[in-house]
């Protein structure tokens, strides 16, 4: 008899439970794939780690270097296996194209290598180490995608007058250099081939490997490697940062994905508990009637839970079998960029005990909703029957058409309809205020971050252009000299330089470790400050917040910094945001340590009669080794990546939100017509025509939508601020302040979503037209 | 002479029960009320007497045949225009007087008046006013629904049926779930409101009901069978009761 109750009701209501198990499977797919993509994301990492064989701790390092050191280091050192020096040819970007096409306006570091002896392999992609021939490359699967390259094209290098082609051989997959986000790329040529750039390029880099004994002792290895006051003019780096930066990004995806199917299957709860609570409403008569008989309430409730299981089910199984074909697309970038990890029971393992607690949830959840009538007397039930349901909202019910009789008829039904019933429509409110918020904060997210005050962020002041200028032998004596010339420039307004050495500082468990400090005058150019202010004396220092916490140091605090075997007491000044460098800056007033020159920057502001385009394009030819790019497109290169994947997510967002909003009113506007084809009727027999009553159904959708928008707005530009402040502050930005474009936020984007509101109930209530006047009277 | 107001011409009306069956309720039904007449349906349950009733108001559409009110054949009007015919022509009793919950007794006579836009609001809520003075109602008229009884509120489903002054009141067993002495109320009231001039077609099982009439008409099967004039503007307590020994006897001869 279930069965055919069941066939009954989805005959009857096919187009709600049609939206409904949407839901639900749609949420399956998205809890099986995001489940699967955590998973083929650590099995992808590992696997490609060990192919690669990736150096667990490495040392960059800029410019000459004492190998006998090192070895000498590294013989006495029992947590060293094995060690290796490879060296980096760095190429400007200037220097290399791709068919013929620069990356003039690159931020990328480009080196090119040879394949190295012993581990930290460079991989094509099948995950093979690879050995070039003379006259070929390989070129970073990041270039493969970004130039859109295949085997065969030409990499031109040409350094003044010498020029070498190169036909690509392979695309490399890089352990160290792979993720889109690490600005630095290494490109693999022939040794021989090597031998000839090497004779023409002394900007050179070294990248001191080691492969340890206990990778438990990388901490302490790496200390005793600062304390042997070994080449360290760079960062460095271990193997647990290479797998978080390879993560990232498809981490940070997967872990959205979850958290989009989460909410979708709270929307599916909520839409689920509105019908059932509506049908049960309408069965009131009927329900009372089987108590009042003599039925148990368990079996009344399996005529109403049996529906839902079974669609339960069914969503699950369908949901589980569609993620199968959406996760090719999920893993798309972990398959290109460390590849597919080898086929186990897991990857269906997991992503089916993902969907199995969906699918318990919302079997228990719909068990809860349709309790809620158990301790309800029979004789209760039928009254309720009586007065058709809830009473409304006695506030509301006072008011009367004598009072607003200014207001045409249409409205004023609406009005009332709505504050009478609030309760019922807070479900519609919310959901609209999830489809608004779903768009409007990855907006104002890209708003703010194209924005050039996004530069709050980054550690750095407002200029106009920035150079910069990587160290080398005698880079810092270049560095002045630039710094000199631009000085005279009659274009320029004013010129700023900064010097970023590395420094040790006195961490708060008592032993040194490294700190990048910029140094400089920063009253030119001030960054805008979380705490504090900038150091205007000497000895004084700016942390970024990362590094403040990491120190465990607060404005006022002071820390101690070793500089050339000197210990200085230095004042903490101020606390600012920086997502760049790994959010760890620092920037100070004290003396440069020019043996640990990392690299030098020059903020530069031009006379506002210049033409910016046009200087940038001198500056670069007269400065052919050093980077000039105008302050916007710096902040567009650093986050090229970064911009396109929020306006993926936005587009993705609208799509997800478009399509919910529709089959949420969708649904919901049903049910209401359903609930209220009482009213309909007495309306239609009184003499209003089913447009009027079209009318007030759709005024009343569209004044629950502007209260939607309106706190979707408020939230959106202040809680949502918080959430993604939340988000960056892993990286360094704690406090965002979104800048908002007032035409998108407060005008297109909620008028579109309105538009759409509009129609669909528009559609949906065409219905009414099949509701005959006398049929509810019968 | 007597004008005609509605008229069903050969009206017939079925309903599908499944892809084969369909159950014929109105057989070829041939009626006409005259202007200002007070005319009644009786019969058995499930004689089609409610349908008849919707059918000839326009609120359910004909299966085949033609209602002409007015002159004009409503039977092929649109929906818009039924529409508007019933908002400023008809008035319709039920047997529950179904309201809409959200408004108050006052609002709900109002409400189709304020819809109907030829005439200003003002004169319309005067008119709602006086109604309720009327029947007896105005300390009742902002309460809401639920706080009144049966018997007045019946009395207010007859205020919003007449707040536009309609032409014809129709009625469906107005005075079903009415206790005797609010029936009585009732059949006063629309007494007066026909002496006022308005046209009134009932229907109704009760003979009391029926012998407040002047005609009536007694289906059986979906078709009419015979009808009585009982005309006479004596609605004294005698006269009634000898209207009501008439019919009686009328339709035991009829089998009722």
């Amino acid at each position: 008899m279930l069965v055919k109750i069941f066939k009954k009701d989805v005959k009857r209501n096919y187009i709600i439970l049609s939206i409904l198990f949407f839901f639900m499977t749609l949420s399956v797919v998205l809890v099986s794939s995001g489940t699967f993509m955590i998973h083929e994301l650590y099995a992808s990492v590992n696997e490609f780690f060990e192919k690669s064989e990736v150096p667990h701790v490495v040392q960059m390092h800029a410019g000459t270097i004492d190998e006998e050191s090192v070895k000498a280091f590294t013989i006495e050192n029992s947590y060293v296996k094995d060690y290796q020096l490879s060296k980096m040819l760095s190429i400007n970007n200037q220097e290399i194209s791709f068919n013929g096409e620069k990356l003039n306006t690159s931020i990328m570091d480009l080196s090119f290598v040879k394949q190295n002896k012993s581990f930290d392999f460079l991989l094509d992609t099948e995950n093979n180490s690879v050995a070039i021939q003379e006259n070929h490359i390989g070129v970073p699967v990041y270039y493969k995608e970004r130039m859109n390259l295949k085997v065969g094209d030409i990499v031109t290098v040409q350094k003044g007058d010498n020029r070498k082609d190169f036909e690509i051989q392979y695309f490399l997959r890089d352990a160290q250099m792979n993720a889109p986000i690490i600005s630095s790329k290494r490109f693999l040529i022939n040794p021989l081939d090597y031998a000839i750039l090497e004779e023409n390029n002394d900007n050179v880099e070294y990248l001191i490997e080691f492969m340890l004994t206990d990778t438990e002792k990388i901490e302490v290895f790496k200390k005793q490697y600062v304390d042997a006051s070994l080449p360290s003019k760079g960062p460095m780096v271990d193997s647990s940062l290479f797998k978080i930066m390879n993560a990232l990004s498809d981490g940070i995806i997967a872990v959205v994905i979850i958290f989009v199917s989460l909410l979708l299957m709270a929307i599916a709860l909520l839409c689920i508990r509105f019908s059932i609570i509506t049908t049960m409403e309408e069965d009131f008569e009927s329900i009372g009637s089987m108590k009042t008989i003599g039925f148990q309430y368990s079996f009344i409730k399996r005529i109403y839970h049996f529906k839902y299981v079974i669609i339960s089910i069914l969503a699950t199984i369908l949901g589980y079998i569609l993620s199968f074909y959406i996760n090719p697309i999920l893993t798309r970038n972990i398959s290109l960029y460390m590849g597919s990890s080898i086929p186990s029971v897991l990857s269906y393992v997991f992503p089916l005990i993902g969907s199995i607690l969906i699918m318990f949830m919302m079997i228990l959840f719909c068990g809860l909703i349709i309790n809620r009538f158990k301790k309800v007397s029979p004789v209760a039930t039928l009254q309720m029957a009586k007065t058709n349901g809830s009473q409304g909202n006695k506030l509301w019910s006072a008011s009367s058409l004598k009072f607003f009789s200014k207001l045409p008829t249409n409205a004023f039904l609406a009005m009332k309809d709505v504050f009478m019933r609030s309760k019922m429509y807070a479900l519609l409110v919310l959901i609209l205020v999830i489809c608004l918020l779903i768009v409007l904060i990855p907006f104002n997210f890209l708003t703010t971050l194209s924005d050039s005050s996004f530069t709050a962020y980054m550690g750095i002041g407002e200029s106009d252009i920035r150079v910069d200028i990587q160290n080398t032998e005698d880079g810092y004596s270049y560095y002045q000299e630039v710094l000199k010339t631009l000085g005279q420039d009659p274009d320029i307004k004013k010129t700023s330089g900064y010097v970023t050495s590395q420094y040790e500082v006195l961490n708060n468990e008592g032993y040194y470790e490294g700190l990048n400090i910029e140094v400089g005058d920063f009253n030119d150019f001030p960054i805008k400050l979380l705490k504090g202010k900038m150091p205007n004396q000497q000895n004084e220092i700016a942390l970024s917040k990362l590094n403040a916490d990491s120190l465990a140091v607060d404005v006022d605090d002071i820390i101690t910094i070793n500089s050339n075997g000197e210990e200085t007491n230095i004042k903490v000044s101020g606390i600012y945001q920086d997502i760049t460098n790994g959010g760890k800056t620092a920037k100070g007033i004290l003396p440069i340590r020019k043996n640990h020159i990392m690299w030098q920057t020059i903020s530069i502001d031009l006379d506002k009669s210049v033409n910016l385009d046009e200087k940038i394009i001198e500056l670069n030819q007269r400065f052919p080794s050093i980077k000039v790019t105008g302050i916007q497109g710096y902040i567009e290169e650093t986050f090229k990546e970064t911009i396109k994947q929020v306006t993926t997510v936005i587009k993705f967002a609208i799509t997800i939100a478009l399509a919910l909003l529709v089959l949420i009113t969708s649904l919901f506007t049903k049910m209401i017509v359903i609930k209220d084809q009482y009213e309909i009727s007495i309306l239609r027999s009184i003499g209003l025509s089913k447009k009027n009553i079209i009318i007030q159904y759709i005024l009343r959708i569209i004044m629950v939508s502007l209260v939607a928008i309106v706190i979707a707005s408020i939230i959106g530009n202040t809680f949502g601020a918080s959430v993604v402040s939340l988000l960056m502050s892993f990286l360094g930005a704690s406090k965002i302040e979104f800048i908002i474009n007032p035409i998108m936020v407060y005008l297109k984007i909620p008028l579109g979503f309105m538009a759409v509101i509009g129609v669909v109930v528009l559609i949906v209530t065409q219905s009414i037209k099949n509701i005959e006047v006398n049929q509810v009277f019968n | 002479m007597k004008k005609t107001i509605l008229e069903a011409i050969d009206l017939s009306k079925s309903f599908q029960m499944d892809e084969t069956v369909s159950q014929n309720i109105l057989k070829n039904i041939n009626l006409e009320i005259y202007d200002k007449e007070f005319v009644t349906i009786m019969g058995p349950s499930g004689c089609g007497k409610s349908t008849l009733l919707y059918n000839i108001s326009g609120m359910d559409e004909l299966t085949s045949g033609k209602v002409i009110f007015d002159g004009q054949v409503i039977s092929e009007e649109k929906e818009k225009k039924m529409a508007d015919l019933r908002l400023k022509k008809m008035g319709f009793i039920f047997q529950q007087p179904h309201f809409l919950k959200n408004l108050n007794i006052l609002d709900n006579i109002l409400l189709p008046g304020y819809s109907n836009k030829s005439e200003n609001k003002r004169s319309i809520r005067e008119r709602g006013e006086t109604l309720t003075h009327e029947v007896g109602i105005e300390h009742i008229a902002h309460k809401e629904i639920s706080k009144v009884s049966g018997g007045e509120l019946q009395r207010a489903g007859i205020c919003r049926a007449l707040i536009n002054q309609p032409r014809i009141l129709f009625g469906d067993e107005p005075t079903g779930a009415l206790n005797s002495k609010a029936t009585n109320d009732v059949l006063d009231l629309l007494n007066v409101i026909h002496q006022k001039g308005t046209t009134i077609l009932l229907v109704t099982h009760n003979v009391k009901v029926a012998a407040r009439s002047q005609r009536v008409i007694y289906m059986r099967d979906g078709m009419i069978i015979d009808e009585k004039e009982i005309s006479g503007l004596d609605h004294s307590e005698e006269a009634i009761k000898e209207k009501e020994m008439v019919l009686g006897k009328w339709l035991i001869n009829l089998d009722f």
